[in-house]
């Protein structure tokens, strides 16, 4: 089960941890339909589309479908986010809340969507 | 004795020894538990039961915490294994596990992903073996231990239904008793392994603590990492098979083989011992250069002297080694006690005699064995050595130099005498401005041996032993036995003379006996003869008288006489 949700562009993830042309390339890796990746996707989502608006793509891997890319982006628990930033890829893993997802973009709730 | 379990399948590790620690090998598609400190060597065993298995086509995956797959494939360098060329050929899958360091970790997480890149990755590759290295760096992460045990039982199911056999390296924690519970629990079995630094000397040692459905060795075993990879040599999986003695070879000294009762039997083991200086080296060396003159082959172990320097000793007592160096029968191995653990002595020399393929085996001496990290290391080492040797029918000279008065010697050093047959003691006899060896035969299985104290007297010509003084003085060598010899001799021939002079005078005063005998003998004779004498001539005169009267009476009266002559 692959989903793939993007604000602007899309991007194929086997080609590898490479910043496309959005500003904010996300992959959240997840395990089946285990509840923290369920809570995962739901906050992720909910939080893309208020921080990151349209410009961001995200990409929902399951790593029960596609083995493959957890190898090669060497994600080994779930859930994992991986921003593809310029340098290097951040990852983000663990039960991970709306706070950590500030810290990990390095937001705060004042420049944040409340705008 | 070893019953086999038909329902537990075995895998052999491949792993020098180990597999007979393990009776086999590790439970097959099970998981084994290797515990460990940091440098104890967890990642090298879990890599080398990799490798083995992955160049003996069971394919396997390395799912490794701690290390990069460049340092994993140094690691394997160093046993002269090449990951790289087994992976270009799908039998070996490293996966590094180390967490990127722009990663924020966040609570609770499941490791579902990497099982599931395991699971997939093991079938596309037709995977036997699997390791996971430093699992515990990860489910550190996992703060709640609940968490960790979720993990973990998930973790337990899921690997036993991957066909998998397994090893699981962990480091203890002294906080983390709980999470090793676990892996414990989920283990079939488990290994022990610690490095213990005992007098400078590093040892590693191994201990299996539990296999479930399966006896194994339970002892510590001592192990090495060389560039074969580990090694490990069990003491009590050597089971007591050593044959019995039947020949006996000889010394190379005619006086010592009638000591020994006809010689040393072969495959047995002798003990040297005796103070610095007695000789012991030159009596060890004697036997050598003779048993290398009839053909056979030695190894000889110096932990005190170069073998340059024993040669060069022994050629002043007329001993030549050089000549058996050259031509390969005799093996010299030479170093510090000190400079390795008494594992590589032991496999230097085990290596050496799979080598040299030796009937005799010296080590000189088993008093610096203690410097290979203590009596307990030197004790492993020899007791190792010595049922590693006589197994292979070898004989084994032990040199023990010893200090001291001999009561107060032990004589064997190191508690490993049951293992010893013969004991030949050298020593020193200090005397009158002297001091002399002396040579004595104290133990000596099966055979009759004479006790006796003998002088052992060192010259150009090597060693001569001859009886010493034994005697009213106590034991007496060197110029002290000549003396004292010279002494009795002289008390003897005192004797003897005394004896004669008194048979003398006894044969004198018979003699003077019997000339007196003969003496009065002739005078009763004399006497008797006199007498008679006497007698006739009394007789003669009566006579006369009688005529005289007879003629006086005729004179009277004619007739009457005539007429009383008539009637008469």
């Amino acid at each position: 089960m692959t989903k793939k949700k993007t604000g602007k562009g899309r991007k194929n993830p086997k080609r590898g941890l490479k910043p496309s042309s959005a500003i904010f390339e996300l992959r959240l890796y997840i395990a089946d339909h285990e509840i923290n990746s369920r809570k995962a996707v739901e906050l992720v989502q909910k939080f893309c589309s208020r921080y990151l608006k349209d410009n961001y793509s995200l990409t929902i891997i399951d790593v029960f479908q596609d083995y493959q890319s957890a190898l090669r982006d060497n994600v080994l628990v779930a859930p994992t986010l991986i921003w593809l930033k310029k340098d290097t890829p951040a990852f983000l893993m663990g039960r991970f809340e709306w706070s950590d997802l500030l810290d990990f973009f390095g937001l705060s709730e004042a420049t944040g969507g409340e705008k | 004795m070893k019953k086999k379990p038909k329902k537990l399948e075995k895998i052999p590790t491949y792993i020098n020894g180990l597999d007979n620690i393990l009776e086999g090998g590790l439970p097959k598609n099970r998981a084994t538990l290797v515990l460990g400190s940091p440098g104890t060597g967890k990642t090298n065993l879990a890599l080398e039961f990799l490798y083995r298995g992955a160049s003996d086509n069971e394919p396997g995956i390395f799912l490794g915490f701690e290390e990069t797959k460049e340092s994993l494939k140094q690691n394997a360098l160093s046993f002269g294994g090449d990951l790289d060329a087994l992976e270009k050929n799908n039998k070996l899958f490293i996966i590094e596990g180390r967490l990127n360091p722009e990663t924020l970790v966040s609570g609770k997480f499941s490791l579902k992903p990497l099982l599931s890149i395991i699971s997939h990755k093991a079938q596309e590759m037709k995977a036997k073996r699997l390791v996971i290295d430093a699992l515990d760096v990860l489910l550190q992460l996992l703060e709640e231990p609940f968490a960790v045990r979720s993990e973990l039982h998930y973790l337990n199911h899921w690997l036993s239904q991957q066909g998998l056999t397994t090893i699981l390296t962990l480091k203890p924690r002294e906080d983390g008793s709980r999470l090793q519970d676990f892996f414990m629990s989920m283990a079939d079995c488990a290994i022990v392994l610690d490095a213990r630094v005992l007098n400078q000397v590093t040892t590693r040692r191994l201990r299996v603590i539990k296999y479930r459905g399966s006896s194994f060795g339970r002892n510590e075993y001592p192990f090495i990492i060389t560039d074969k990879g580990l090694q490990t040599i069990p003491i009590t999986s050597i089971e007591l098979k050593h044959k019995p003695f039947s020949s006996r070879f000889s010394t190379g000294i005619p006086r010592l083989d009638r000591l020994l009762d006809g010689g040393i039997y072969r495959s047995s083991c002798t003990l040297i011992a005796g103070e610095p200086g007695t000789g012991k080296t030159l009596l060890t060396t004697t036997i050598i250069q003779e048993a290398c003159r009839r053909g056979e082959k030695a190894v000889y172990v110096s932990f005190e002297e170069s073998d340059q320097a024993i040669i060069n000793n022994v050629r002043s007592a007329g001993l030549e080694l050089e000549p058996y160096v050259k031509s390969g029968r005799l093996h010299f191995i030479t170093a510090m006690p000190e400079a390795t653990g008494a594992e590589e002595h032991l496999l230097n020399l085990m290596e050496a005699v799979e080598k040299v393929k030796p009937q005799h085996v010296v080590i000189d001496a088993i008093s610096a064995c203690a410097r290979m990290g203590g009596t307990q290391a030197a004790y492993e080492y020899l007791m190792r050595a010595l049922n590693l040797l006589k197994e292979k029918g070898i004989t084994i000279i032990l040199v023990n130099q010893t200090s001291g008065s001999r009561e107060q010697l032990e004589l064997s050093g190191i508690g490993i005498s049951s293992m010893i047959d013969t004991v030949i003691f050298l020593s020193y006899v200090h005397g009158e401005g002297e001091t002399n060896r002396t040579i004595q035969v104290l133990k000596s299985r099966g055979s009759a041996h004479s006790n006796q104290i003998r002088e052992c007297i060192i010259s150009n010509k090597g060693i001569e032993i001859i009886d010493a003084y034994v005697g009213e003085a106590g034991v007496l060598t060197g110029t002290a036995r000549k003396v004292q010899e010279v002494r009795d001799r002289l008390t003897q021939l005192r004797q003897e003379a005394l004896l004669k002079s008194k048979e003398l005078e006894l044969a004198r005063v018979k003699a003077v006996m019997e000339a007196e005998m003969k003496r009065l003998q002739a005078e009763i004779e004399n006497l008797t003869t006199e007498l008679k004498t006497l007698k006739m001539e009394q007789e003669i005169s009566q006579e006369e008288c009688r005529k005289r009267q007879l003629i006086r009476e005729y004179e009277k009266n004619p007739q009457a006489s005539s007429a009383a002559k008539r009637r008469k």
